[in-house]
């Protein structure tokens, strides 16, 4: 067979640069390994789970409720009426009762989630984009650096998480900040660990070798390759990981080590209502059950993310 | 597989080393002067000195470190500045009762959560599995001390069926059933994330076996249904509930530091959160260094446990 002479080649052979991106975008979207971007699998999540949708709208709601709740909470939080002392859940003019010393349950339920929910949101935030960073640095040189960083986090993987921020935040001394800093802190090795496997799988990919091939550099290629296929996970990861960390974050404070009374957040209000648990128990329960459904629909949220970025996944 | 395990067993000594310096390091994480932190407002400059000198804080910190970690090596853990008497004898006990708590807990976990989890995967979208559901959602976002605080309300308060704290009555004989009437409630509040973790985990871990082809095969061949699940199906269904397990029983050794406080049970959570609050480091020190150690082991316990019952790694 005669080697073909460059007159005899065909136009169409010669994909143009367009062309090969649409046969590759082809492809990948064929095999479903096109990176998924947050919002179009928030999308996903919401239209297809019903549960996943009542949860969103519930923490929307919660927070919005949180955010304005200087202007449309009954009563100041801090503001007693000790004639109604542990009125329970009903009294006149009070929907959800009032505290020991006679302040608005739902004042201060509206006026915690100001505290409760950024005190688990930032750190989670924070420690996200930085195990991001550490995670795909560490997946990508693999031999060096890679193989240091999670060594280096292994040993916080010794300790038990919850024990690891009782004792970094007690240490610290009470207070939001320091709170947020023990939960960052705990929540790292286990990120970063997320971000170090999914990255190990991407950068295995084809398009990871095409990119290297077409002559793109290492920081073009995590930016650019390997930062879109690591993101989705990570944002489930994020989303179930807020669940367990506003429990845990007015944990500390039901302990006095995080925000210490008489600033209206959740863990403080459940502790208040421990001393007057036999005769109104709503002060501690009413809180608590607040926290059980945000820490819930985190949940919800978190699966209906983990189905709609991997239905394989699916329990 | 003995080249794997001593391998595994091996990995472990740079993270106890690592282990080692992160402990060390609280005491530089102790904001202000650690000597007058230590002793509070009331010490005077003689103390403080004293104690400066007897913690080695005039020494640079490499030095601090080793003759720490010496002493260490050499059952020395040194003194409980709160408590005035040595830390092991603080925290060794408080680490026993912990050990009762987290194991009644994990008992009570396994014995809930293994047969339902397997009974919804075998009966999936029954009643069971509804309830498997339920638990398994409930007991993940359920937070721990408000599940204690309602545990008491009902059974102590309301019902008077458990008494509210401690490991023993004032006056009672110190038996075993006494010691089982206190040890019930603070178990079951701490069993609620293992009991929603392992009964999710088993359900679905069975559900992919009894959906594989040689379970298919065997139902074909006309094994009865039970034999087709004790004998096969679990048996490929449980590596995974194990190894889960094993690192749940670590986590139960964090998890148990609500329900200890709330429910004085004396054990390490409750000692550590007190010695945190103390800020005496040497008994907080000494307090995660136990935890570690042991959680450190028994993730190793679980990992080889997993080894053994899969037969391309026992080989390997």
């Amino acid at each position: 067979m005669p080697a073909p002479s460059p007159s005899s080649t065909k136009p169409s052979s010669q994909p143009t640069g367009a062309e090969a991106r649409r046969v590759w975008e082809a492809g990948e979207a064929a095999r479903g390994q096109r990176p998924e971007s947050a919002l179009r699998l928030f999308g996903k999540a919401l239209r297809r789970d019903r549960w996943a949708l009542a949860s969103g709208i519930f923490l929307l709601l919660v927070a919005l409720a949180s955010l304005v709740a200087p202007w449309i909470s009954p009563y100041g939080p801090n503001e007693a009426n000790p004639v109604l002392r542990l009125g329970g859940i009903g009294t006149p003019g009070h929907l959800l009762g009032l505290d020991q010393q006679g302040r608005d349950m739902l004042t201060r339920l509206l006026w915690g989630g100001r505290v409760a929910l950024p005190m688990a949101f930032i750190p989670v935030a924070a420690a996200t984009v930085v195990s991001l960073l550490l995670g795909m640095v560490a997946g990508y040189y693999r031999r060096g650096i890679g193989e240091l960083v999670m060594r280096l986090l292994d040993i916080l993987y010794a300790f038990p998480a919850v024990l690891l921020a009782i004792a970094i935040a007690g240490i610290l001394g009470p207070g939001m900040t320091n709170v947020m800093i023990s939960i960052f802190i705990v929540l790292l090795p286990y990120m970063t660990r997320v971000v170090y496997t999914s990255t190990l799988t991407v950068a295995e990919e084809d398009f990871v070798a095409a990119a290297r091939s077409s002559g793109a550099g290492d920081a073009s290629i995590l930016l650019r390759e390997i930062l879109p296929n690591v993101t989705a996970p990570m944002i489930v990861y994020a989303t179930l990981s807020l669940g367990l960390q506003v429990v845990f974050a007015a944990g500390l404070s039901f302990l006095g080590l995080g925000v210490q009374p008489p600033t209206a957040d959740w863990g403080v209000m459940t502790s208040d209502g421990r001393s007057v648990l036999a005769l109104a128990p709503h002060v501690s329960m009413v809180p608590g059950v607040l926290l059980l459904l945000v820490a819930l629909s985190f949940n919800l949220l978190g699966d209906g993310l983990r189905d709609a970025l991997d239905p394989k996944l699916r329990v | 597989m003995a080249r794997y395990a001593l391998l595994r067993i091996l990995a472990i000594v740079p993270i106890l080393f690592g282990v080692s310096v992160v402990l060390f390091l609280f005491l530089q994480l102790v904001p202000g002067d650690v000597a007058a932190t230590l002793l509070g407002p009331r010490a005077t400059a003689d103390k403080i000195a004293e104690i400066r000198a007897e913690l080695g804080l005039d020494q640079p910190l490499y030095r601090q470190y080793f003759s720490w970690l010496g002493g260490f090596l050499q059952g020395d853990m040194g003194r409980s500045i709160a408590l005035q008497v040595p830390v092991a004898s603080v925290v060794v006990p408080k680490f026993l009762n912990t050990l009762l708590l987290a194991g009644a807990a994990l008992l009570l976990a396994l014995a809930v959560g293994l047969p339902i989890g397997i009974l919804s995967a075998v009966r999936q979208y029954s009643w069971v599995d509804r309830l498997g559901t339920f638990l398994a959602v409930f007991g993940s976002a359920a937070p721990p001390f408000w599940l204690a605080l309602l545990l008491i309300y009902f059974f102590s308060l309301e019902l008077g069926w458990f008494p509210t704290s401690g490991m023993q009555s004032l006056r009672g004989d110190g038996g075993r059933l006494e010691l089982l009437h206190h040890l019930f409630l603070p178990a079951l509040a701490t069993s609620a994330i293992p009991m929603a973790v392992i009964t999710r985990l088993t359900r679905s871990s069975v559900l992919e076996v009894v959906r594989s082809d040689f379970v298919v095969a065997l139902r074909a061949r006309g094994l009865p249904s039970h034999r087709v699940i004790l004998r096969h199906t679990l048996r490929n269904a449980l590596p995974p509930v194990i190894s889960i397990t094993g690192l749940q029983a670590g986590f139960l050794l964090g998890g148990t530091v609500f329900v200890e406080v709330i429910f004085s049970w004396p054990g390490i959570g409750q000692q550590l959160y007190q010695a945190v609050l103390a800020k005496d480091i040497p008994v907080v020190q000494a307090a995660m260094l136990f935890i570690a150690l042991f959680f450190v082991v028994l993730n190793l316990l679980a990992d080889l446990a997993v080894a053994y019952l899969n037969p391309r790694l026992r080989a390997g």
